[in-house]
């Protein structure tokens, strides 16, 4: 598997938990896994980007 | 200021003939053996779902990732920490003690992974419990609750 499957599911299997810790509402849940699911992968490509970019 | 006081003592106070009579104890201890069957039986079936199905494939792919049951070892205070929130995946973890899994393979190239998964179920089934404790005391209230408040408030009026 690679890191970035790894990451993909990580946060595709978090984001749905995190949702309905923190929402009412099967509507709001949703759009907050998706919001979730897209802020780990991006943050996390992000952060990918800026230390190879640093490091480079 | 008042209004706000009001609010907040009476969402502490267990409401009359509802489930907060019960102990919410119990409901937490059901949802650390078992995550989500403490928002089950609190008759959130839906949520409690995703939980178990969340938190079990955390779990299992945590396991097939190589992933290391950390063994509770004082000397190592950061090991014991592992080894303590692994434990909160509940039947999971026993499940996986039981049939001797968990062993890790630290040359595997998902090993950090696979214990980053196991311990990450733990810690959010903990978190799962917490709120089954708010959901049975009343301190948090469900959607269910609020639109049958708002429906019995316009009735009223």
């Amino acid at each position: 598997m690679s890191h970035f499957a790894a990451l993909v599911l990580f946060a595709a299997l978090v984001s749905p938990a995190f949702a309905c810790l923190m929402r009412e509402g099967w509507a709001a849940r949703l759009r907050f896994t998706a919001w979730a699911f897209l802020s780990f992968v991006g943050f996390a490509v992000g952060i990918g980007w800026i230390m190879y970019l640093a490091g480079g | 200021m008042v209004e706000a006081g009001a609010r907040a003592s009476a969402r502490r106070e267990p409401r009359a003939g509802s489930r907060e009579e019960s102990n919410p104890l119990l409901y937490c201890a059901l949802g650390l053996v078992v995550p989500g069957l403490g928002h089950i039986a609190l008759g959130r079936r839906g949520t409690g779902a995703v939980f178990l199905v969340s938190i079990g494939l955390l779990f299992v792919f945590g396991i097939r990732m190589e992933g290391e049951l950390f063994p509770f070892e004082a000397a190592a205070p950061l090991t014991l920490l592992a080894g303590m929130a692994e434990m909160g995946a509940g039947a999971f973890y026993v499940a996986a003690r039981l049939l001797g899994l968990g062993a890790g393979n630290p040359e595997a190239p998902t090993y950090e992974y696979g214990y980053a998964f196991l311990i990450v179920a733990g810690l959010l089934n903990m978190l799962v419990v917490l709120d089954a404790w708010d959901i049975a005391t009343g301190a948090k209230e469900s959607a269910d609750d609020t639109a049958a408040a708002g429906g019995a408030a316009s009735a009223a009026r």
